[in-house]
């Protein structure tokens, strides 16, 4: 059996100092790197032989449907239950997302993703006792938007590629806005559709995109994010218009 | 309401379901899970919504989805429970529909339906193959709705520990350790529903999610909760009656937590929607009880929950003592390997009497644990330590009653029993935890409204022989 190397990014708490740690791991082709960090569980040494505590990292699905295992790979944001190691260049750098606290190791803190979520309010209010207003069935292009957008894990990798997206700013980030259009895309979601905007004309909102477009190459899931923008960043223009007009 | 009296465990589809429902009626609940939507097997599920919707004009009928439903249980499943499941089931995708989940459709714009496996006709919807994750992402809308709102409290990242039971009996609350912190907390409750779905992960974690691994159930197992049908693999749960309440007074289990739904074999399609049906109906069971209640949670002595809390801070400690060296994750793939092998697709009492040793063996060797990770700061090691721990019983109560089930029926084959036996086993296995081992009790079915054609002895009709 082969082994590889991770050196990985390590941090005791959110206020100690953080180190790196190598670990040589047995492999075998197609293990993904949540494996081999099953590895490390199993047998906690590190390179140099001395015995250490295991690395604490996120596990959920399993299967790339969640988002909770994202983490830096070699530098860039991915989803560990769904990387697999035969194409990553060793050793396999493991650093935990740079845009949320460090809880420890390679688990961070997603809450504000998940606040700008609610805050974001892209849900439609009705409730199951409510009269059916009659479904008005989408066009071939929005089902095809929908299923593009609706995707979305909540992994945080395009808040991690975005330059816009950090500890001095309150932007949202290109996954929220997307769930907004998302909504947006339904008739029964654009009755509150000016309550959203509003959300989008704050600080924070759509306006603080600098159009980088990383947001997309970064998303496990594909996602057309710079399409999304721009059509909110239109909504809030016309929104705006009609404000003024009022 | 003001005060949060009702506690739900688990934030998946049958979770959600009934924090919504109760949100939906102005009832103000706490939503509590270990990992949120990430340790959800909600996500996962690829089958679809099956319903009878009333504008097909193709000879289905609602009937007939609850007959194939219960024939498929093979006459385990809750009767009550699906009949009434069946028929909601329309007014399950409209209101779906309603909140912005759009199903697969043709070009025209009509909905497609699939015909699984077992079924008459074409019943099932779908969102492509991402049906479980679409609902998911639907309903967790809906909650952040209502949390916004101030109905839902939605506690994430909390792993739930026990629940606080009162000298009456009555279930009075939890308590949780906060995965981070590992800070102990009770959450005083005058209802608490058990939404921590299914223990797929037993024996393939990489499959169900890390998250579904049963040891919830196990805990209140441990506790004095009766568990039911595990040797059908994947459709036991905690055993509830005709209100979804367990044998624990103010204690309920939903969705794929609960035994209730599934009997011997799931009918494709119907889990979604048992999911979302036993979380909806949660609601107006769980407020009739509440209101019956003589003494609220707010009257019961706080040293109750000080002495639970006490009681889980020194079963920590125990692994955190435990000095030898055998390691937690090695143990987990071993018990994993040792379902698949001895109580699997295949199993006859040669396998599953060598599984139940190996089991025990497991739970010796526990007892020579090596943590490499002491600290009190998101110990991840301490945590599967002690899912690992009830994860055991569990694997013991399904080995137990795969043993004494001495017929074949739905996921349950055994290849020196290969026949159903309806005069012995038409029945429910209840289990109950004991120190020595599960001890097992057999309780009659009511079949309200169908009936076995044939029910004499030893009958097989080949169309029942399929395996898993
Ligand atoms: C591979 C696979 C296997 C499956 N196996 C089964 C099966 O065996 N039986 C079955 O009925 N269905 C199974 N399903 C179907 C699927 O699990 C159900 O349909 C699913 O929708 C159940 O929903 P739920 O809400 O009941 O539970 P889930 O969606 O699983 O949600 C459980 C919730 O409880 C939380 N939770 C669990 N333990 C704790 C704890 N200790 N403390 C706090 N929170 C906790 C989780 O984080 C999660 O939020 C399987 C699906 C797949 C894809
Ligand atoms: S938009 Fe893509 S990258 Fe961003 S959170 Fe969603 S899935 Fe992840
Ligand atoms: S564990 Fe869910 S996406 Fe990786």
């Amino acid at each position: 059996m082969e082994t590889i190397t991770l050196k990985i990014k390590r941090q005791e708490r959110p206020e100690a100092p953080y180190y790196w740690e190598d670990f040589k791991v047995s492999y075998t082709p197609g293990m993904t790197v949540t494996a081999l960090l099953t590895q490390i569980q199993k047998k906690p040494i590190n390179d140099r032989g001395e015995a250490t505590q295991s690395v604490v990292y996120e596990n959920g699905c399993c299967q790339g449907a969640c988002g909770a295992c994202t983490m830096l790979i070699n530098g860039r944001p991915r989803l560990a239950c769904s990387t697999i190691a035969d194409h990553l260049s060793a050793p396999i750098v493991l650093e935990p997302l740079t845009k949320f606290p460090v809880i420890r190791d390679l688990v961070v803190d997603r809450s504000r993703f998940f606040n700008d979520l609610i805050r974001a309010s892209s849900w439609i209010s009705s409730d199951f006792n409510n009269p059916d207003a009659g479904l008005v069935i989408p066009s071939e292009s929005i089902q095809k938007s929908y299923r593009e957008l609706s995707s979305c894990t909540f992994c945080g990798s395009c808040l991690e590629a975005c330059p816009q997206y950090n500890s001095r700013s309150s932007f949202v980030g290109a996954a929220v806005i997307g769930q907004i259009r998302l909504i947006h895309l339904l008739p029964m979601g654009r009755m509150e559709a000016s309550q959203r905007l509003s959300i989008m004309m704050e600080e924070g909102g759509v306006e603080d995109c600098g159009h980088v477009g990383n947001c997309v190459k970064a998303c496990p899931e594909g996602i057309d994010l710079r399409s999304a923008i721009a059509r909110i960043e239109r909504e809030v223009t016309v929104e705006a218009v009609r404000r003024l007009l009022g | 309401m003001t005060e949060s009296t009702i506690v739900i465990v688990g934030s998946g589809v049958s979770g959600m379901s009934a924090a919504v429902s109760a949100a939906q009626k102005g009832i103000s609940i706490t939503l509590i899970s270990n990992a949120g939507l990430a340790g959800a097997s909600s996500l996962l599920d690829q089958e679809g919504l099956n319903a009878v919707m009333p504008w097909k004009n193709d000879g289905d009928s609602i009937e007939r989805h609850f007959e194939e439903s219960i024939e498929t249980s093979q006459f385990l499943a809750r009767q009550d429970f699906v009949r009434h499941m069946c028929e909601e089931a329309p007014r399950f995708v409209s209101y779906l529909e309603r909140i912005g989940l759009l199903f697969s459709r043709s070009a025209t714009g009509a909905p497609l339906f699939k015909k699984l496996k077992d079924h008459s006709h074409p019943r099932t919807l779908f969102c492509e193959e991402r049906t479980g994750f679409q609902i998911s992402q639907i309903l967790n809308q809906q909650v952040r709705r209502f949390e916004k709102a101030g109905l839902i409290q939605r506690r994430e990242g909390w792993e739930f520990l026990s629940v606080v039971i009162d000298q009456r009996g009555v279930c009075r609350g939890i308590t949780a350790m906060d995965r981070t912190t590992m800070e102990i907390k009770s959450y005083p409750a005058d209802a608490v529903v058990m939404a921590s779905g299914s223990y797929g992960g037993l024996c393939m974690p990489s499959k169900g999610g890390y998250f579904c691994d049963g040891s919830a159930a196990g805990a209140l197992y441990g506790q004095g909760v009766f568990l039911a049908n595990l040797e059908f693999t994947g459709t036991g749960g905690i055993w509830v009656d005709h209100r979804q309440m367990t044998n624990i007074e103010g204690l309920f289990a939903v969705g794929s937590a609960s035994m209730a739904y599934q009997g011997a074999q799931s009918l494709p399609g119907n889990r979604l929607l048992s999911n979302l049906h036993s979380g909806f109906s949660l609601v107006d069971s769980s407020v009739h009880y509440i209101s019956s209640l003589e003494n609220k949670v707010s009257q019961i002595s706080p040293d109750l929950f000080l002495e639970e809390i006490r009681r889980q801070h020194f079963f920590n400690q125990t692994f955190l003592d435990r000095s030898g060296n055998e390691n937690l994750y090695e143990l987990k793939t071993e018990l994993g390997d040792c379902i698949t092998q001895y109580a699997g697709v295949n199993r006859s009492e040669g396998s599953l009497k060598k599984g139940e040793e190996k089991i025990r063996e497991l739970d010796s060797r526990l007892k020579k644990l090596n943590l490499s990770d002491h600290s009190n700061w998101r110990n991840h090691e301490l945590l599967d330590a002690r899912r690992f721990y009830y994860m055991l019983d569990v694997a013991l109560a399904v080995v137990k009653g795969a043993l004494l089930r001495r017929e074949s029926r739905g996921t349950h084959q055994r290849e020196d029993y290969p026949k159903r036996d309806d005069r012995n086993f038409l029945k429910t296995t209840k289990i109950a935890f004991t120190p020595l081992g599960p001890e097992i009790e057999y309780e009659d079915i009511h079949l309200k409204y169908l009936k076995p054609q044939a029910p004499a002895l030893a009958v097989v009709d080949e169309s029942w022989n399929r395996v898993g």
